[in-house]
């Protein structure tokens, strides 16, 4: 399941709002979306405050014809809230504040959400609303996206997640039930997981999976045990290990598939697969100007560039991405743990961490996905992921394979997941 | 020199009359705004197409062109279906779908007019070709304008018949004018017969408005073309005196060359030639027979239903029918 | 079944007809005595004559028009034109007569066969080297067809020479010396308006036409390196194509690669993906990609003209996009 964190109220309960201005603004998926008013009004009421994560589906407030009349909680609405980072023309039923009387006038102009014509037929035949459907960093909803909505849809009907852990970063989001594997995924180095969204998008909720956030990420502002890799592995065996998760496979991105290669070989973990994506610690080279830099970066300005040269195609840095960049940076703790994982593993632009020899002596099937466009990390390291692991090279792919051709990971996910 | 028969020429006659009423007719009904589209008139050429197509047998071919309506009554199509064509009837001879420029009837031998300058050329040669492969004895003659003997097909139809020795008469009926620009505009030679040595094949120029000369050149190489012995080119000198079609503005006729043409028609020689032969009376006859036929023809055509659109699928694009 | 080459393959369907049908003949330039510049009519002068194998003046324009009016009178006349380049020199026997007849003239059959090929990849320059599909299928009343393997060009060229209707015979320069099994039966016929699927797949069809078939059977094998399983579909028949077929696979994939060694606007490429996006659409997921000739002339020097040529990296790029 997929979530949003509000970033910010523009109106104060009360205050009268109009059509078409803004009322919230939503993160996910590293992407702000302002959402407008569907209908003029008085904000009756906030349901989620500045800050606070929700899935997909919680009604974030109520606009009211007058605040005379509150609205009863039977005049929330039917259809639930959504968000749509990069879609524009959001329809006005898939707007988070929704009108509470009846009474309360919609708007009535026509809207498109871009949508694979596949998609549209599925998502109608579902009987699902096309702009309820979280619109995808490609700006298009394609059938996979829909299946997945369908699939969420489904596991959050059938157990609501309780209302206090849907704020808590680091829990556990299953898409699946039981019987089907359950993928762990660990997020790179100033990355959280929401990054990974792109990709599970096109996993087409085929998987139980589970996104956890490295210390001093995202909404894990805890401080490793050690700031070195051994720590970062610690810290999320123990999420793991906090009640039995059963067989896992494991997925890392940069940062996180070298604490991925050190949790494969964690005795404590019943590991089946390994997927690591641009990993650290196949040899010496990194951009030490992009960790610098980007560990410095507070404003848009400075972190644009860092962010371009993550991946193959500039386009894909969007002033959302950027701007959702900048603010994930505002919280000094999480800054200052960063700055120190940044000198303790990469001291001097150079990797200190060797993870080949870990690697080679794993029996755990492996596939290693490198973008044959990579600045960060030097596509040759791929060369040295050892006989035993399956090596595929992406062109026209940059640093963040998960987010470039999500598809084509989706694929080779499945591939080894399955096998 | 072939010697005509007094029923041979009065059969050519009767048919020049016919042509010449449809002629006239369509003349009437477009003036009237009940005809559709440009018709080319051949008023005044009527001797060539009647003339030539006279030395044909009826399993023999012809291809003419957008002016061909003496070629299809001289080849045998009823005078009914073609005027009902040109009208867009449905009883039309192609039912509404070809109109004047484009009749065809296998059967009858008439492998078209043909409305692209220069294409009824090449189309004889493939028809006399067919013949030459299947060994038949079937003849192809090709009617064309001097507007056509311009063109790169002309000359590569003309090589490749010449080449071959195939089975076809090209019969140019030389109007002098390719639509509005006079021949002299067009060929650095006025006789293009002329040509003919460069293809190996005999050319001849006969008076195009005397069917009786028309049609003993068409006799001689008819049976050159059915012996084997290769094509003929025949030069028919005529004059187009109603302009080039129906749509024609005028003014680049010269007037006095109009007149000097007229006096020369083909109906006129024609008739001269039969007085001795037949008398004033029975040519008068004939005259009013034609009259009448192309007044009844007409009243019939004029009632006859419009067709109905079906859409031809053989065509389609696709191998199911959408 | 015989191994041979698809000109071999060729000039025995060619052999086989001319047994049968005493009314098939032979033209073109260089078919007689020297057998074809391709050599697919090689021998076949020795065998049957001058008269029913001949070779012609060069001039393709007014050999095509004859080819029509031969076949509405009663033979089954196949032209060779050596080099589809040469195309625009017999459309107006294809597009103003051959077209019109069969509907003006209800009742007449023209069963000619308009032997040509084209394509890129030999260094013939840029009035050697083209693919102009599109100006033939473009043509009402003309069927194309354009076999990639020799059986195909066996046995389509026997369907095409026994079709009461005119057909043109797109071969490709660089598939003559391919060799394949071949059935030996003389009625041997592959129907017209039939694609073929050459590699079945999961993921996204990939529709080609001639030698971009052979491209795109690479292409899926790239693909299929990469998780990613393509369906590849000959089309073979260009007109009419086999709708139901592409309908199949779209609703079996969701995605279309459309693949054509011609120029892309307007190009035969073109009118597949509009055809998709008329009676496929509600079963895309993706926008169709195509894969063509830039819209350029065929450069001569090898790095140049290779440059152009769509091939199996180009496909499986484009097979990717749709899968993004």
């Amino acid at each position: 399941m997929e979530a949003v964190v509000v970033r910010a109220w523009h109106k104060k309960p009360g205050e009268p709002v109009a059509q078409g201005e803004t009322v919230v603004t939503i993160e996910t998926a590293k992407a702000a979306t302002d959402i407008e008013a569907p209908a003029s009004g008085v904000l009756a009421e906030i349901r989620v405050p500045t800050d606070d994560e929700v899935p997909i589906g919680a009604v974030l407030g109520i606009i009211a014809d007058t605040m005379a009349e509150p609205p009863k909680q039977a005049d929330a609405p039917a259809i639930p809230a959504s968000e749509q980072p990069r879609c524009p023309e959001p329809s006005p039923e898939a707007a988070p504040a929704a009108p509470a009387p009846p009474s309360s006038p919609l708007t009535s102009a026509p809207v498109r959400v871009p949508c694979s014509p596949l998609a549209r037929r599925i998502a109608a035949a579902a009987g699902v609303k096309l702009a309820d459907i979280p619109c995808p960093a490609r700006g298009r909803i394609r059938a996979a996206d829909v299946q997945a909505f369908l699939a969420t849809r489904k596991n959050t009907s059938a157990a609501p997640l309780p209302p206090g852990q849907a704020g808590s970063g680091h829990m556990p989001y299953a898409t699946q039930p039981e019987a089907a594997p359950l993928v762990v995924f660990i997020h790179g180095f100033g990355g959280d997981r929401h990054g990974w969204n792109p990709l599970l998008r096109c996993l087409d909720g085929s998987f139980r999976t589970l996104t956890l956030e490295l210390p001093g990420h995202g909404s894990n502002k805890a401080s490793p045990s050690a700031y070195d890799i051994g720590g970062l592995a610690d810290s999320i065996a123990g999420l793991l290990t906090q009640q039995d998760k059963g067989a896992i496979h494991l997925v890392g991105h940069s940062l996180g598939g070298a604490v991925a290669i050190l949790l494969a070989a964690d005795p404590r973990l019943d590991v089946r697969s390994l997927t690591l994506l641009a990993p650290v610690g196949l040899g010496p080279e990194i951009d030490g100007a992009f960790i610098n830099g980007f560990v410095a970066a507070r404003q848009a300005a400075s972190i644009a560039p860092w962010l371009r040269r993550l991946v193959h195609d500039p386009s894909l840095v969007t002033d959302a991405f950027v701007n959702a960049t900048v603010r994930a940076r505002t919280d000094s703790t999480v800054c200052e743990i960063q700055q120190h994982i940044a000198s303790a593993l990469f001291p001097d632009g150079t990797q200190a961490n060797d993870l080949r020899a870990t690697l080679h002596r794993l029996a755990v099937p492996t596939k290693v996905i490198w973008g044959e466009s990579d600045r960060i990390i030097p596509v040759q390291h791929a060369r040295n992921a050892g006989p035993m692991a399956a090596v595929h090279f992406l062109p026209d792919t940059g640093h963040l394979p998960h987010l470039e051709t999500p598809a084509m990971v989706a694929h080779l996910l499945r591939q080894i997941v399955r096998s | 020199m072939t010697v005509l028969s007094v029923d041979e020429r009065v059969v050519m006659h009767k048919r020049m009359l016919l042509v010449r009423l449809l002629e006239e007719e369509l003349g009437t009904l477009h003036k009237a705004g009940k005809t559709r589209g440009p018709i080319h008139r051949c008023d005044g050429q009527e001797a060539v197409g009647i003339g030539a197509t006279a030395a044909l047998l009826p399993s023999d071919f012809i291809t003419t062109t957008h002016r061909g309506h003496a070629h299809y009554i001289g080849k045998g199509l009823d005078i009914y279906g073609v005027f009902a064509e040109i009208m867009g009837k449905a009883d039309g001879c192609c039912g509404g779908r070809a109109g004047h420029m484009l009749i065809g009837d296998l059967e009858a031998g008439v492998i078209g007019g043909n409305a692209i300058v220069g294409a009824s050329i090449p189309a004889a040669s493939g028809i006399a070709l067919s013949a030459q492969i299947k060994k038949t004895s079937d003849v192809s003659m090709c009617f064309f304008g001097d507007g056509a003997a311009q063109t790169g097909i002309c000359h590569e139809s003309m090589n490749i018949a010449g080449l071959w020795k195939l089975p076809v008469v090209f019969v140019l009926e030389h109007n002098q004018y390719g639509l509005t620009v006079h021949q002299s505009v067009q060929s650095p030679v006025a006789d293009l017969s002329l040509r003919a040595r460069g293809y190996a094949m005999p050319g001849v120029i006969v008076d195009g408005n005397d069917v009786a000369a028309v049609y003993q050149a068409a006799v001689e190489a008819v049976a050159r073309a059915r012996k084997g012995d290769g094509p003929t080119m025949i030069e028919a000198k005529t004059y187009r005196v109603e302009g080039f079609s129906t749509s024609d503005m005028g003014g680049y006729q010269d007037a006095e060359e109009i007149a000097r043409w007229k006096k020369r028609d083909p109906l006129q020689i024609s008739y001269d030639a039969l007085l001795p032969l037949i008398g004033a009376p029975a040519l008068q006859a004939m005259a009013d027979d034609a009259a009448r036929e192309m007044a009844s023809v007409t009243q019939k055509v004029l009632a006859a239903p419009l067709p109905e659109f079906e859409l031809f699928t053989p065509s389609s694009p696709y191998v199911e029918v959408l | 079944m015989t191994m041979m080459r698809y000109a071999e393959a060729l000039n025995q369907a060619l052999r086989e007809e001319m047994h049968r049908d005493p009314s098939v003949f032979l033209f073109g330039e260089d078919i007689a005595r020297y057998g074809g510049v391709f050599k697919v009519t090689r021998g076949l002068m020795d065998e049957f004559g001058a008269s029913r194998v001949r070779d012609t003046p060069i001039s393709e324009q007014t050999l095509a028009a004859m080819a029509v009016t031969a076949a509405m009178t009663g033979t089954r006349p196949v032209l060779e034109i050596m080099y589809a380049d040469f195309v625009p020199l017999v459309l107006d026997a294809l597009i103003n007569q051959a077209a019109i007849y069969e509907y003006l003239w209800q009742g007449v059959q023209m069963p000619f066969v308009l032997r040509t090929q084209g394509g890129g990849g030999a260094g013939a320059g840029a009035q050697h080297s083209k693919a102009l599909d599109s100006l033939v299928a473009h043509i009402p009343g003309i069927k194309v067809v354009a076999p990639v393997t020799p059986a195909d060009a066996k046995g389509l060229l026997k369907a095409a020479i026994r079709d009461s209707q005119p057909v043109v015979m797109l071969e490709h320069k660089l598939l003559y010396n391919q060799r394949a099994e071949v059935p030996d039966d003389l009625d041997f016929t592959v129907e017209i308006g039939k694609a073929r699927t050459v590699v079945e797949g999961r993921d996204v069809s990939i529709f080609a036409t001639s030698r971009m078939v052979l491209e795109s059977q690479k292409a899926a094998e790239l693909l299929a390196r990469d998780g990613i399983s393509a369906e590849v579909i000959d089309l073979r028949t260009l007109r009419p194509l086999d709708l139901p077929a592409i309908k199949a696979s779209i609703a079996k994939t969701h995605n279309a690669v459309v693949v054509n060694e011609g120029w892309r606007f307007c190009g035969y490429a073109a009118e597949l993906s509009a055809t998709i996006m008329d009676h496929a659409f509600h079963e895309l997921d993706s926008p169709v990609a195509r894969v063509t000739l830039p819209d350029m002339p065929v450069p001569y020097s090898e790095p140049l003209e290779t440059a152009v040529l769509p091939n199996a990296e180009k496909i499986a790029a484009a097979a990717r996009l749709t899968l993004s």
